[in-house]
């Protein structure tokens, strides 16, 4: 026999109690996982920022479209390398499910300068630039929706109420959240609302300019610069970066990390007082047996931490199991169609998984240290007396 | 010539019970001389498992000195005592107390885990064991599937498992019916007369006396002179 066989038989003594505190444990890891993985997702978005990329919007808040003429005036500020404005299409791929991707008008000359990430081979982006009505797609989304290079894809308009017909040109590859998106021109769009609206030149207006400056140290004399050329317009501009930007679309939702924060907390609280009340029901049941063990010649601190071993066991059984659940579940899972393509993914990467059975670990040695530690702090006389 | 293996001198023992000090031992001095077989004898409240917890290290007097095989014990602190008991004693207790979940071979085991044996000699030493309390066929069974002579003559096993200089019993025969008892008093002579081990054996019953070489008996916390039995007080 060995500790390790003797902590387990220990652990396994009672069937029922630790299987159900396994149980617990796993479905707490289970509801607690998603949440650190969405914490972790919007991070992940800032981190693929680039920090010599910069948007302008509406010095309001970017739903608020600008003008398409801001464009030349912006793009005679030095520095700036490339410059595409992006219109928030919003349109309907068959119905709502099959919409897992966002559409963006846009300039298809400058939209791989702009975004050089975004790798396409060179014919597919001429054949994109040369045909008004032609789309670029990412890889991902392609390959999900079965689109080759020819294809037809219709949209129906939601968010700006024109239909467009779009003739897939290029398939272009880059991160997953990139390759959740697919491209068109913004002239297209424009003759679009134009023909199906009867609005003289189209929208006129567009909801972003994406620009990238020649290097990160550029950027603030940009931003300034860019916003002062419109600041006494009705239309005035918030010119930051991509990783400011994308933090305001986080921001939108509130505090939403500490909220997430306290949940979990509390999550880790609920499940620390269940598995402690478990542990406490474990050993106070054995504490004649701590005391024998005593007797024997085992040291108080050689018990303790065959005690403590017992409910990390179980405890990082649970989390296991809650942690690989959740792996697979959001494996399955369309995060995508769910979320209408705002998340491509909740990766319940192996870092969560190892955080998880951090959790786990420490809610086992917190559950058990102190009923243990008070078991085995009588003499072994004391332990002996008591009737278990 | 024999030679003297616990010797205690002076000893007393008392505790505290609310504002009132309770002395469960007064002033005893004792010899027991190696290879001896020794049952201690009174009625309840005595201080006949006082002064064997004493011996065995399991409880500390309020004052005096415990020497056994030359080492005094009353100073020593709780993990030096653990480590101390687990080379000395050997400790038979009434109820067994048995690890529930391990089997006959792992409670015999339980021991030998603290020491720098290898799993072949262990298994070696347990087997001895085993055999020598006539268990040596029950090895895998656990203890509810064992007899309570069964399950008192593993726990000897246990106790005999690490080779001790010393064995205590306290009630070693209270929980057993009279044939496991004559048993297991049996083989405890026969560990005591074969093997040359030394024993003391708490106890209130006179058939289980008679399987010791001597008897000592305590009366309120007093330990008599050779010789001197307690008198057994009747309702009136």
């Amino acid at each position: 026999m060995t500790f390790g066989r003797f902590i387990w038989k220990n652990g396994t003594r009672n069937k029922r109690r630790t299987i159900l505190t396994v149980l617990s444990v796993a479905l707490t890891l289970f509801v607690l996982i998603p949440l650190v993985t969405f914490v972790n997702e919007l991070d992940r978005r800032l981190e693929e920022t680039n920090s010599a990329r910069l948007v302008t919007r509406h010095a309001v808040i970017w739903i608020f479209p600008i003008p398409e003429r801001y464009r030349m005036q912006i793009e005679k500020i030095p520095g700036i390398v490339a410059n595409t404005p992006l219109t928030y299409y919003g349109g309907v791929y068959v119905d709502r499910a099959h919409t897992d991707f966002a559409q963006y008008s846009c300039d298809p000359q400058t939209l791989f300068d702009v975004f050089p990430e975004l790798k396409i081979p060179d014919e597919q982006r001429q054949a994109f630039i040369n045909e008004q009505t032609a789309v670029v797609v990412g890889r991902s989304k392609a390959d999900k929706h079965g689109w080759k290079i020819g294809d037809r894809i219709n949209l129906k308009g939601a968010v700006i109420p024109v239909d467009l017909e779009l003739i897939v040109r290029g398939i272009f590859s880059g991160s997953p959240n990139e390759e959740s998106n697919i491209y068109f021109h913004h002239t297209y769009l424009n003759q679009a609302v134009e023909a199906q609206l009867g609005l003289p030149g189209g929208l006129g207006e567009v909801s972003t300019y994406w620009i990238r400056a020649d290097s990160p140290a550029s950027v603030p004399r940009i931003s300034q610069a860019i916003d002062e050329l419109f600041v006494n317009t009705d239309k005035p501009t918030r010119t930051e970066t991509e990783k400011s930007f994308q933090m305001s679309f986080v921001s939108l939702l509130g505090n939403i990390k500490y909220l997430i924060a306290t949940i979990s907390a509390l999550i880790i609280f609920t499940i620390l007082l269940v598995t402690a009340n478990t542990m406490a029901m474990s050993v106070r049941e054995r504490v004649r047996e701590i005391a024998v063990l005593k007797a024997l010649g085992f040291r108080r601190r050689r018990v303790l931490m065959l005690l403590m071993a017992e409910g990390v066991m179980i405890t990082l059984m649970g989390g296991l199991l809650g942690t690989l659940a959740a792996h697979f579940v959001f494996r399955l899972i369309d995060i995508a169609a769910y979320t209408q393509g705002s998340f491509q993914r909740l990766d319940v990467t192996w870092s969560i998984i190892a955080l998880g059975l951090i959790i786990s670990g420490l809610v086992g040695v917190v559950s058990t240290g102190v009923p243990a530690y008070q078991a085995t702090k009588l003499t072994v006389a004391e332990g002996l007396r008591n009737i278990g | 010539m024999t030679q003297t293996l616990v010797e205690i001198r002076n000893l007393v023992r008392t505790f505290r019970r609310g504002s009132n000090e309770v002395i469960a031992l007064q002033e005893t001095d004792l010899d027991i001389p190696e290879g001896d077989f020794l049952a201690l004898m009174g009625p309840s409240g005595s201080g006949k498992s006082t002064l064997l917890n004493i011996i065995a290290g399991i409880d500390k007097p309020t004052s005096g000195t415990v020497s056994i095989g030359g080492i005094e014990v009353q100073d020593m602190s709780e993990d030096e005592l653990a480590e101390w008991r687990n080379q000395n004693i050997g400790f038979i207790f009434q109820t067994f107390n048995l690890i529930p979940v391990l089997t006959a071979y792992e409670n015999v085991e339980l021991p030998l885990l603290l020491t720098d044996l290898s799993s072949k000699r262990r298994r070696e030493h347990v087997m001895t064991a085993l055999k020598l309390v006539g268990l040596s066929d029950r090895v895998q069974h656990y203890p509810q599937q064992l007899s309570g002579g069964q399950e008192q003559r593993v726990a000897i096993a246990r106790a005999i498992v690490t080779d001790p200089v010393i064995i205590l019993g306290d009630e070693p025969t209270g929980d057993l019916d009279a044939r496991s008892a004559e048993e297991v008093l049996t083989l405890l002579r026969e560990l005591n007369e074969h093997s040359g081990k030394t024993i003391v054996m708490v106890t209130h019953d006179p058939r289980a006396a008679h399987f010791a070489k001597h008897e000592r008996h305590l009366d309120k916390g007093f330990l008599l002179p050779p010789g001197v039995k307690y008198v057994e007080e009747q309702f009136a």
